[in-house]
């Protein structure tokens, strides 16, 4: 009996390293680790969430993490060996990296990563050895400030895409910094596929229904879809996958807000496949494409640090659509 | 036994150690700082989450510790109270001829009167010649014209930003937000009191956009006893209810703030279904020093956006108040106006 508890205990201990694919990193603020805001390390705060990295990306075997308490962007290898360190500033003594995106150039290396600085209301380009490169945004109410700035992604032109809860639009600005144009944003995810051209999301209110939209890179609509889904509220659009499907996630109606599903689409609206996942505790990016079958999954509850670890687990989608 | 299971078994080994050691205790200094008290209007502390038992010396030396914190914060709380009666005592508004300098996030209206037509903006750190007043607006030169500017967003030798109220006319159809925004805006006034503004619509519509107007405001003017804003969700979520007009005075307390509501006829409400306009609070931290999270240690307001719900709150590692998703935290209790 004591060998077989030993065996299982060395399993358990030992699966994680013989993994390729999962990703652990240890809290704290040593490099290697991810640092974390909670009542332990800041009793009698009020501090609405304990923070954590809220945004992470994947690049073929390279993991992007950012470690938004500390303020630095980790470029790590697949067991989580530190290929380089990208550190943004602090505006005393926080830092608060909302999300990241990656350019890529045209063989898929990643030439830079703009970082959404949620302190100073700003996105900044970053060369892959931390060298700032450009600065957009800033806070403000006119076209190309943000209030809140929340997602961003990199299109291979050049352009930059970035939401703002507090103003709700995503902005696209032109390589030169300028903003090309401004559409309005329900909170709900954006993506870009492989041509650059943008998906979003709109509720109609009256019809009670939710739309995919896309539009070309320069901004013209190319589609307008309804969405098969079940009764639900806060969807979000992740990314659109190899196999050209959607990826949502949304809260059935009547269950807790904590409680996801993962709705796979076509770009037509139909449902392909649902299945429940487990919403880390917190992050503002936790799906990122993995193959046509899978996806990579942020799990983390911050609160719990710095016990447990920063996890990013491969999923695959198997779920079969309900009803 | 082969070699691999060898292996196995030493990292077993390794792993039972690690379990056998006690996980690390987080004591805590149990009601010694300002955070670990909720703030009445009136200055008094509310213990009602102070928990003791009267057969531990140690909870006794704690009670004691603890009545002689809640006497130096109530002294002290007067003290500031005196103080800021006396700041807004001499709180005097610019005369004619003195310069000011414009103190928005980004762009100050420039209007031809009081609330009318915006025919400008001043970037912040603008300096203006005041060439005379009417309460509450200054009477500037502006391209060679006369203009008017809000007296609550320029900072003057004789007055700070912020000291003046921003209250929209009844018949005022700009878009209510802050002093960034078209309309003006509510950079705000004193900490004491918060920013002014009022928000038409109905009960729903008027919380909705007094709380989404708040998102952002990185010059929201935090009370000194919020720490800079680092306890200050009580004060943000009051000021937004004021603006929309639904209660009349702001609250450095959460459970004030509850107590106000639900002497206005605010009922707790199952969730979900959240609804835009609900009041909702968490219990994100130990206020009473035992070691466990209590119930309403944080507040904000739902808004909806499409058919999605976020909640206005107050961070306070960013110092204003931003959206966030109401899954964030633990939920203690959400009011709503029926």
């Amino acid at each position: 009996m004591r060998y077989f508890i030993s065996l299982v205990f060395a399993l358990l201990i030992t699966m994680p390293a013989f993994s390729q694919s999962e990703l652990s990193l240890p809290f704290g603020d040593e490099a290697g680790k991810v640092a974390y805001l909670n009542p332990k390390n800041n009793p009698g705060v009020e501090e609405p969430l304990p923070w954590g990295p809220m945004s992470f990306r994947i690049n073929g075997q390279e993991f992007w993490v950012a470690d938004t308490v500390a303020g630095r962007v980790y470029r790590l290898d697949a067991k989580g060996g530190i290929l380089g360190t990208i550190a943004t500033p602090k505006s005393g003594k926080n830092a608060v990296i909302e999300d990241i995106a990656l350019v890529r150039d045209a063989a898929g290396t990643v030439s830079g990563v703009w970082v959404a600085d949620g302190i100073n209301q700003e996105a900044v380009l970053y060369s892959t050895d931390g060298k700032k490169l450009k600065t957009l945004g800033g806070p403000g109410e006119e076209p190309g400030k943000f209030r809140q700035i929340s997602r961003i992604d990199a299109g291979s032109s050049g352009r930059l895409y970035a939401s703002d809860k507090g103003r709700q639009v995503i902005t696209v600005f032109q390589p030169d910094g300028k903003v090309a144009r401004e559409l309005p944003w329900q909170w709900s995810g954006f993506c870009l596929d492989s041509q650059e051209n943008l998906y979003h999301l709109n509720w109609d209110s009256q019809a009670k229904r939710l739309h995919l939209l896309a539009e070309s890179p320069d901004g013209k609509p190319l589609s307008d879809e309804l969405l098969e889904l079940p009764a639900h509220t806060n969807p979000e659009l992740w990314f659109i996958t190899s196999a050209g499907e959607a990826i949502i996630t949304i809260s059935p109606d009547g269950a807790p807000l904590e409680t996801l599903k993962l709705a796979r689409c076509t770009l037509k609206g139909k449902l392909v496949g649902i299945l429940d996942i487990k919403l880390p505790i917190v992050m503002n990016r936790y799906l990122e494409p993995l193959d046509a079958a899978s996806v990579w999954l942020g799990q983390v509850d911050y609160n719990k640090a710095p016990a447990g670890f920063f996890r990013l687990v491969p999923l695959k989608y198997g779920g079969k659509p309900e009803g | 036994m082969n070699r691999k299971s060898v292996y196995m078994l030493v990292l077993a080994c390794v792993a039972l150690l690690c379990a056998s050691v006690p996980a690390e205790v987080y004591a805590e200094d149990p009601l010694t700082t300002l955070e670990n008290h909720e703030l009445t209007d009136s200055g008094q502390a509310a213990t009602s989450n102070t928990k003791t038992t009267d057969t531990s010396v140690q909870t006794v030396a704690q009670t004691d510790k603890t009545v002689a914190a809640l006497e130096t914060l109530i002294k002290q709380y007067e003290e500031l109270i005196k103080k800021l009666e006396g700041q807004v005592k001499n709180a005097k508004a610019a005369v004619a001829g003195e310069e000011g300098t414009v103190q928005v996030n980004s762009s100050l209206n420039v209007r031809a009167g009081p609330w009318g037509k915006v025919i400008g903006g001043l970037p912040r750190g603008e300096k203006i010649k005041i060439i005379g007043k009417e309460a509450p607006w200054y009477k500037i030169s502006y391209q060679g014209g006369i203009a008017y500017v809000h007296q609550n967003y320029i900072s003057t030798a004789s007055q700070p930003a912020g000291r003046v109220p921003v209250v929209y006319p009844a018949s005022y159809a700009g878009a209510i937000v802050d002093g960034t925004r078209q309309g003006g805006g509510t950079s705000g006034t004193s900490a004491t009191s918060g920013t002014t503004t009022t928000v038409s619509g109905d009960l729903q519509t008027r919380v909705v956009k007094a709380a989404q107007a708040l998102v952002g405001m990185r010059n929201f003017p935090y009370d000194p006893l919020t720490q800079g804003g680092s306890l200050g969700c009580a004060q943000v979520v009051s000021t937004a209810l004021k603006n929309a007009g639904v209660l009349s005075r702001i609250s450095l307390g959460v459970t004030v703030v509850m107590s106000d509501l639900k002497a206005r006829g605010w009922t707790y409400a199952q969730v979900p279904p959240y609804c835009a306009g609900d009041v909702v609070t968490w219990k994100t931290y130990d206020s009473s020093g035992d070691g466990v999270k209590d119930e309403d240690t944080h507040i904000g307001i739902a808004v909806e956006n499409g058919n999605n719900v976020q909640v206005m709150n107050n961070s306070s590692s960013q110092k204003m108040p931003r959206l966030c998703a109401a899954n964030a935290m633990t939920l203690s209790h959400v009011l709503r106006k029926v």
